[in-house]
């Protein structure tokens, strides 16, 4: 068995600074599991401390029903995937591919027949005697991934293998991954910053942020019912919209737009701040939808034709609040009264910028979270515990 | 790129032409000089052999011992390098890709070591060989020249392992191997210009190193090429030729080296400058 | 299932102390170890020891406290003022080969045709053992030897001398043999350092209309400082506590002493003489000016590397 746990694992640097904060952990046997976060959110130092590469402050690293907290690298049984490839430049694939059944003293026939089947299952066996200098991005990647599967491990460590590929090859090389992983089911770890990479590849995706934990779970878990404003903006392309708005009797206000709210939803937060979110998909074209649900009205700016869809941008006098993907340069003018939002419609509606639009809000489908703590408290399908106001 | 004016190409030429013939004259003056009789050179030292003779060499070969002190000087320089070579790979390794505690002061004491003046350290050197029974051995020499050569050995090293990139340990870790099998089969075989080049330059210093050598030996038969050179000179300074014969057995095999591998002296002294 | 290749080494009924793993975590320390014995043997222990042997005098076997009287007789010893300032004296030739070998590497910067033969050929005769030069420079320097016998050639046969046989030359001359043979490593090091200039810095002042000496001097010079520095702290080293081999070879320190230097009077008052305890003052005395050469090598280092 070789599910993994991390049990209150924290991260702290000598200069003070925190990149994991107490993280709690459960990846269970043959699992795909992705770490998915923005840059400096302590997934990588995640990685490599389940690696071996760094050493947690404290908390506990469990591989197997082992305690590998103590454990070197090489005691762990994991195999690694950089980012960077790491292969040995002077080493030929066949080379590369040996190097650690050779380290561990494996019978030299049994390494064969390990490096000709992974390099069978990969597509590389033509490049066994080139060195990695002669080979490309997507062939080096592959060497790198056959590297780790002849060890055949308890698990695999990938640390944003896909990055360095131009975009067509990481499509091809994601679909890749995923068969390989349906062929061994070995329990993976899987870094990256890309969230469509999580959302596709990973059984389980954990979000984290600032090196604390956010949520771990499905990736419908994970669409449908965001634990917080970050995982909510953070999963989901394009990004949810979110405003700052208030609840008062059977509306919702947020800066201009004043939208009706089915009464079990405004009951439970009458009179109080929120933050509301909907998805792109869930503002739709005004003269389509279903008429009993309430429409705003809004000049569309851009229009980015995506071919089968469209994404209407437009802007409305409401408080925007900053999402887990905004641009960390503009910092969020506190008096800013212009939003920017995003309508995702079928190319039916035909929309050219300026238009006058009338998008229809998929009232149901709306998010509330907390005005101070940014947690949800209620989302679509399921009442999400609601706080007592405070 | 070309800057035009200031010193038109042919007085360039000119110039450096002049400094060619600066850098080479002496060299040629000792060819020459050996080829020549005693005779020969009292009457005409500067110009070409009037009666070229192989016979000068041919003592020196044959005569004197100046192949065994060849062979001295090679045994010396081979160990030294090759000892100091192995002990900085380690620590070089050690010290970029492990933790090492208060490795920046060890590496600030270790510039400050390769500036000390080995003449400093002689005396007491001396009297611990001689308390040690080694003194007028060769081996005292080369475990002297061993120890001064380390701290430009690891400088150079550090250097140099500082621009591999730190994944390839890591993979190689991650994989299972110890410390000492990456050393061997990760790190080493990336690194053979490097350890070629550094060795080539440690060889040259002690090569041509004479004080701690005289102050060591004694023995005619365990004198260094150098040492034996300067006593050599000191003895027969009346047959020039015969004393220019002798430095042209000393000279000849570093022009050869030299001449084989240039490139890598001159990489090896401007390592890092480029940066 | 991933199963190990091996294993977990408990599964092989092997008891994994903690100890062992503590012990392989120390391994940078033991691949350090050589290389620091190899230290505290020939620098550590030296640099103790000398000090200590400066306080006493005698022969090495029979060594008697005196205090602080080697430093005083040292003091006032004439032969050590003579090398010490001898080695001062050379200092003068590090600004004469730091300009020519700035000059040479100038020169063939502009890829001259054949630089780089030009190079490796002005490179040779820093590679040559230093004995062996000094050895042919003993004869070429001679009275009736070869730069003598090319100046009355040349018709300027009033400025032939005695360059080592005349007490107010001798060191002088040892100083033109050690800048014959250290031009050769200034210009390898300072055309290294000039093939990393950016060009588009020396084409900007071309279009902005200087002449050559100007770009020279305001352009390229300014960016190679640092490498400048390191060469004339480098020869300012070598110059003070690296030409024993030159003065032995050359004149022995003659005529009469006047061209010894401090290396030279540490091996003959330590090695000729059997006075260990005058040698190990002197050697003290060494090292503090090489502290502070030292001092002043790392402070320009450090700029160096954070530049």
């Amino acid at each position: 068995m070789s599910e993994i746990s991390i049990v209150g694992v924290s991260k702290q640097f000598p200069n003070g600074s925190r990149a994991l904060d107490d993280v709690n952990l459960q990846i269970e046997d043959g699992q795909f599991a992705v770490l998915v976060g923005p840059s400096g959110c302590g997934k990588t130092t995640l990685l490599r401390i389940i690696a071996g590469l760094e050493k947690a402050t404290s908390g506990i690293v469990r591989i197997g029903n082992r305690d590998v907290t103590d454990l070197p690298p090489g005691d762990r049984d994991v195999a690694m995937v950089f980012q960077n490839y790491a292969l040995y430049p002077h080493m030929t694939v066949a080379e590369n591919l040996r190097f650690g059944l050779e380290v561990r003293k494996m019978p030299r026939k049994e390494i064969e027949q390990r490096m000709l089947e992974a390099a069978e299952m990969l597509g590389i066996s033509e490049y066994l005697d080139r060195k990695p200098r002669q080979l490309s991005g997507g062939q080096r990647q592959r060497v790198a991934m056959g590297r780790a599967i002849v060890r055949r491990p308890l698990a695999f460590l990938m640390d944003e293998p896909l990055s360095n590929l131009d975009a067509q090859l990481r499509v091809s090389m994601r679909a890749e991954l995923a068969r390989v992983h349906t062929q061994l089911p070995t329990t993976t770890v899987y870094v990256t910053h890309d969230q469509i990479e999580a959302m596709t590849l990973g059984d389980q995706v954990t979000v984290l942020r600032d090196g604390v934990l956010q949520q771990s779970g499905s990736p419908e878990e994970l669409f449908e019912h965001p634990v917080n404003v970050f995982v909510a903006t953070f999963i989901g392309s394009p990004s949810m919209n979110i405003v700052q708005g208030s609840v008062t009797g059977d509306h919702v206000h947020a800066g201009e737009l004043s939208i009706p709210l089915p009464r079990a939803i405004a009951a439970g937060m009458e009179g109080r701040d929120v933050i509301i979110g909907i998805r792109p998909s869930d503002l739709l074209d005004g003269r389509q939808a279903d008429p009993a649900l309430p429409r705003i009205e809004v000049t569309c700016d851009v229009v980015e034709y995506l071919g089968t869809e469209a994404n209407l941008l437009f802007s409305v006098n409401a408080r925007q609040i900053r999402g887990a993907l905004a641009d960390e340069d503009q910092e969020a003018d506190p008096n800013a009264s212009r939003a920017r939002l995003t309508a995702r419609v079928g190319r039916a509606s035909g929309a050219r910028p300026g238009d006058r639009l009338k998008l229809a809000v998929d009232v149901e489908r709306l998010y509330f979270f907390d005005a101070d703590t940014q947690l949800t408290i209620h989302a679509p399908g399921r009442q999400a515990a609601v706080l007592s106001s405070s | 790129m070309r800057v035009r004016g200031g010193i038109g190409s042919i007085l360039r030429q000119g110039l450096m032409l002049l400094v060619c013939v600066i850098s080479l004259y002496p060299i040629w003056f000792v060819i020459q000089t050996a080829l020549k009789t005693h005779q020969d050179y009292t009457l005409n030292p500067t110009g070409l052999p009037t009666h070229p003779t192989l016979h000068n060499i041919t003592d020196v070969l044959f005569h004197l011992p100046i192949p065994r002190w060849a062979l001295n000087s090679a045994l010396v320089t081979l160990g030294s390098v090759s000892i100091s070579a192995i002990f900085a790979l380690f620590a070089g390794y050690a010290i970029v890709f492990g933790t090492v505690r208060g490795r920046e002061f060890l590496l600030r004491v270790n510039i400050g070591l390769m500036v000390v003046p080995p003449v400093t350290l002689l005396v007491p050197m001396f009297v611990l060989m001689v308390n040690l029974g080694l003194i007028n051995t060769l081996p005292a020499v080369i475990i002297f020249y061993s120890g001064l050569m380390v701290p430009f050995s690891v400088f150079f090293f550090v250097n140099f392992f500082r621009q591999i990139p730190g994944e390839l340990i890591e993979a190689a870790t991650v994989d299972g191997a110890r410390h000492s099998t990456i050393l061997r089969r990760v790190v080493l075989p990336v690194s053979f210009a490097a350890v070629f080049t550094l060795m080539i330059v440690n060889a040259i210093w002690a090569w041509t190193e004479l004080l701690i050598a005289l102050v060591f030996l004694q023995d005619q038969g365990k004198l260094t090429l150098m040492a034996g050179l300067a006593q050599f000179q000191g003895r027969y300074t009346i047959n020039e030729p015969l004393v220019l014969a002798a430095t042209l057995m000393a000279i000849v095999p570093v022009v050869l080296i030299y001449l084989g591998g240039q490139r890598f002296f001159i990489r090896g002294l401007t390592a890092g400058i480029g940066k | 299932m991933g199963e190990g290749v091996l294993g977990p080494p408990e599964a092989a009924g092997i008891t994994v102390h903690r100890g062992r793993h503590f012990w392989r975590s120390l391994w940078p320390y033991w691949f350090a170890t050589p290389a620091l014995a190899a230290i505290g043997f020939a620098f550590i222990y030296p640099l103790v020891q000398v000090i200590r042997y400066s306080f006493y005098t005698g022969s090495a076997s029979q060594m008697v406290y005196v205090g602080t009287q080697n430093y005083s007789f040292v003091f006032h010893d004439p032969v050590f003022r003579t090398s010490l300032f001898n080695n001062l004296k050379l200092l003068a030739t590090v600004p004469v080969m730091t300009g020519l070998a700035l000059f040479i590497a100038l020169l063939l910067y502009d890829r001259i045709k054949g630089w780089r033969q030009y190079r490796a050929i002005v490179f040779l005769p820093f590679i040559l053992p230093a004995a062996a030069v000094g050895i042919t420079f003993s004869f070429l320097l001679e009275r009736n030897g070869g730069l003598n016998r090319l100046l009355s050639d040349l018709g300027l046969g009033f400025l032939a001398q005695d360059w080592l046989g005349s007490t107010h030359l001798a060191i002088a001359s040892i100083g033109g043999v050690i800048i014959w043979q250290q031009l050769g490593f200034g210009v390898v090091v300072f055309s290294a350092a000039l093939l990393a200039v950016p060009g588009e810095t020396v084409e900007a002042a071309q279009i902005d209309g200087a002449n050559w000496w100007t770009i020279q001097r305001r352009v390229v010079i300014p960016q190679i400082r640092g490498i400048i520095e390191f060469f004339v702290t480098l020869e300012a080293i070598v110059v003070l506590s690296q030409v024993f081999t030159y003065v032995y070879v050359l004149t022995a320190g003659g005529p009469a002493n006047s061209s010894s230097v401090l290396e030279y009077y540490i091996w003959v008052n330590g090695f000729s003489q059997g006075a260990t305890g005058i040698a190990s003052t002197v050697a003290v005395m060494m090292l503090g000016m090489a502290s502070i050469l030292i001092v002043i090598y790392m402070r320009l280092h450090t700029r160096n590397v954070e530049a």
